[in-house]
């Protein structure tokens, strides 16, 4: 690449660098003053009110948080959500887009019309508890990983990702003497891989937020993810409790709010970057000669 | 090529299987045997970040004297009327519901449409609930004139001005006593370095944002404690404008901090322990939590007092606070006969005994506390939180329990005060009164005299822009709410 180096290109240049950078700055310091708070003392936070470094650093906002061992447990009870639920949401979600995907299957137009109407029409908590309860499910792991197994925005921009791959790919391994799940499991899964890292990755931070769904199904205190004790730490500790219910509680230190939500992000923070290759691999990789 | 796409799916199945039965699993409940104790479910809210384990020492005990086995479903604050909203949906209620936010529009609506044991005709056979259940709390909580639940007291004279009597006494200064006292205290707190460093670093008045504990001061004015009999809220009345302009006062004169319209509680209360503010607005219970210890870590001369009988224009009056917190209701779906329900009305009644009450404020007996001179001393510095959530939300009534051993001086006065208190409260005519209006745009309209409070002693609006604020509630839809809240006044007599 031949640079230009008269005077004005290069200015514009730096100048350009230098806004993206100050932008990038602008997004990435509530992070840091997030995580350097939940590393602060508390008594640090109220003197100061805003700061990036902690002058004094302690770790008494995780021992706090982690001093009880619900929240261990309520950890593996998420990274067991996550996991479980992260790869039952994709094998459904494929299996169901690449059917859908041929243009000549049986049906195929008042199947997609039917999942559309899901995507529009919200049956709301109530008749969504009534249907989870008749079948069983209450109080159970499955609550979670059934009733939202298949997303049908994914599964539908999914579908159209396998619609839009060359027949030509498939039409020649079916020469070779494959069968469709050879075909879907050698050829048309390892091309879209980039399409379905993406929506590991969506289904997983749902699956990892997830509070809504584990509150009305699961009563039992022992099987709650993560989220539902961390939201209670948040809100008890931004003096949320109410004077109104003649309950005074005492207020948990700012430090705790902070280490709460990194706790709550760190782990999808962590797993992202190991997955960022396959968003940037490109679609088709010389699959196609002449 | 095969051999590995076949042993994927098969690893696949594998795990998907093995999750199902580590999913699978859920208790089966006993079902109940007759003859042996009431068994009943309850679900009950907890505040400690744990929920309280199942075989707690306090709920064993409360089962052993009461005869009862009970399910609890410990919930978090935070999630819930979330939780309660869907439970009454689903219709899956327990026996014990504690509903914390009984003005709910649906809890109102489940009662009048029958949901809830109404329990009029059944309290009088009970000898604690009939004669100990405040007359002015039942009225409060009555839905069409009927009551539908056990409320749980709480204290309704609890408004304190928490302050430093150390420093008072270092300025030669004696508790206030009328509202021009308390000005004067303020002063000298700010003014006159009553921590003698030299420095002019004092403020005599810690405040947060919303300044929720100044309807203490316009009770003091002589403000109506929320409503007046005819109607008119307190903010329209001119002892609330009075209790404003009292406010302004101490801001223009910098006797309160200058950021307290965005301070949060916590950082008042930093400003307090820390040494830097000499009084807050607050409840007696701050002289029971050990706050004073708090602030004997970095100054071993503080000493903490309180005082709520401040005398004004109108003699000395007591805001009221409800009187209860939290009211327990029995569905008819989950109690199903009249005999499960005066079992479960017996618990209740049993709970006003004095070793259960003894058993809520101070524990148990050997393990949290021993009995001095028929006074109960502490033996453990701290209850568990998790105890003490199951003991703080279990409990009616504690009034009548035996008093504590082991109260620092400034925690006995509390306890004496909050009773003696009581006998200058101002209740609020309108409590558990329901307007149609309000449910739908209270909060948002709230919003608009909240924000002129702060606008006012700021200085940014007059009096007359204070007028025309409330100008705005009303024709925006506050004019409605009064008639409506008349209008059920008139029909609850």
């Amino acid at each position: 690449m031949v640079q230009d180096k008269t005077f004005g290109s290069r200015f514009w240049r730096f100048l350009n660098a230098f806004l993206l950078f100050m932008f990038a700055l602008a997004t990435f310091l509530p992070f840091v003053y997030i995580v350097a708070c939940s590393f602060a003392t508390q008594a640090e936070i109220l003197q100061k009110g805003f700061l990036l470094f902690p002058t004094k650093f302690s770790l008494e906002a995780y021992q706090y948080i982690f001093s009880t061992d619900s929240l261990a447990r309520s950890m593996y009870v998420t990274i067991y959500i996550t996991v479980v639920g992260t790869v039952i949401n994709i094998v459904f979600t494929v299996l169901m887009a690449y059917p859908l995907s041929h243009p000549y299957l049986m049906g195929r137009k008042t199947v997609i019309f039917l999942i559309t109407f899901t995507m529009m029409f919200n049956p709301g908590i109530i008749p969504a508890f009534l249907v989870v309860k008749s079948m069983g499910m209450l109080n159970t792991w499955w609550a979670l990983l059934i009733p939202n197994a298949i997303s049908a925005f994914n599964l539908i921009i999914l579908k159209n990702f396998f619609a839009q791959i060359p027949s030509e790919l498939k039409e020649s391994a079916k020469i070779d003497g494959a069968n469709d799940l050879v075909i879907l499991w050698r050829v048309v899964i390892p091309i879209s891989l980039s399409a379905i890292a993406t929506f590991s990755l969506f289904y997983a931070v749902g699956n990892w937020n997830s509070f809504m769904n584990p509150l009305l199904y699961i009563n039992d205190s022992k099987k709650w993810p993560i989220q539902i004790l961390l939201r209670q730490i948040v809100l008890m500790s931004s003096g949320g409790a109410g004077d109104s219910e003649g309950v005074i509680v005492k207020i948990e230190p700012q430090t705790v709010k902070m280490a709460v939500v990194v706790v709550a992000t760190a782990p999808i923070l962590i797993v992202y970057p190991f997955l960022q290759k396959y968003f940037v691999q490109g679609v088709m990789v010389g699959s196609i000669k002449g | 090529m095969m051999k590995s796409f076949k042993k994927s799916l098969a690893l696949l199945v594998v795990l998907v299987i093995i999750s199902g039965m580590a999913a699978g699993c859920t208790d089966k409940k006993q079902a109940g045997s007759s003859g042996g104790p009431f068994q009943f479910s309850m679900m009950n809210v907890y505040y400690s970040t744990e929920p309280p384990k199942a075989d707690d020492a306090v709920i064993k005990k409360i089962e052993e004297y009461t005869n009862t086995k009970m399910d609890i479903a410990w919930v978090p604050k935070s999630a819930y009327d979330d939780k309660v909203a869907v439970t009454i949906a689903s219709g899956e209620m327990p026996q014990a519901l504690l509903v914390i936010n009984n003005g709910n529009q649906s809890i109102i609506n489940g009662a009048k449409s029958g949901m809830f044991w109404d329990l009029t005709p059944y309290i009088g056979e009970y000898p604690n609930l009939s004669a100990k259940l405040n007359k002015n709390v039942i009225d409060s909580i009555k839905i069409d004139g009927k009551l539908y639940g056990i409320y749980r007291t709480r204290p309704i004279a609890r408004d304190s001005l928490i302050y430093r009597k150390d420093w008072l006494k270092k300025l030669g200064l004696s508790e206030p006593k009328t509202i021009d006292d308390v000005y004067n205290m303020i002063k000298a707190f700010t003014l006159n370095d009553p921590d003698g460093n030299g420095a002019n670093d004092t403020i005599g008045l810690a405040e947060m944002k919303g300044i929720p504990y100044s309807v203490m001061v316009s009770s003091w004015f002589g403000a109506p404690t929320s409503w007046k009999e005819d109607g008119t809220p307190d903010f329209m009345t001119n002892e609330f404008l009075n209790m404003l302009k009292w406010y302004k006062k101490l801001y223009s004169e910098k006797l309160i901090n200058q950021d307290f319209g965005v301070a949060e509680e916590a950082q008042r209360q930093q400003l307090f322990l820390s040494g830097k503010a000499g009084a807050k607005l607050h409840v007696w219970d701050a002289l029971l939590r050990g706050e004073e210890n708090d602030l004997k870590k970095l100054d071993p001369n503080a000493e903490l007092d309180g005082v709520s009988l401040i005398e004004g224009p109108n003699g000395v009056n007591v805001r009221s606070w409800g009187g209860y917190g939290g009211v327990f209701m029995f569905s008819k779906s989950s109690v199903k006969t009249e005999a499960d329900l005066k079992k479960l009305l017996g618990y209740f009644d049993k709970l006003y005994d004095i070793p259960m009450q003894n058993l809520f404020k101070h524990g148990i007996e050997g393990v949290h506390y021993k009995v001095v001179d028929q006074k109960a001393v502490k033996i453990v510095d701290k209850v568990e939180d998790t105890t003490f959530n199951v003991m703080d939300q279990m409990y009616i009534n504690y009034d009548d329990a035996m008093l504590s051993g082991d109260l620092t001086p400034a925690g006995v006065k509390a306890t004496e005060m909050m009773k003696e208190s009581k006998k200058f409260v101002v209740y609020n005519p309108f409590a558990g009164l329901i307007s149609k209006t309000n449910n739908e745009k209270g909060a948002q309209l709230q919003k608009i005299i909240d924000d002129a409070k702060i606008k006012f002693i700021l200085g940014s609006i007059d009096e007359a822009g204070w007028k025309s604020e409330i100008q705005k509630w009303q024709t925006n839809g506050g004019d409605k709410i009064i008639e409506e809240m008349k209008a059920a006044y008139a029909s609850r007599k």
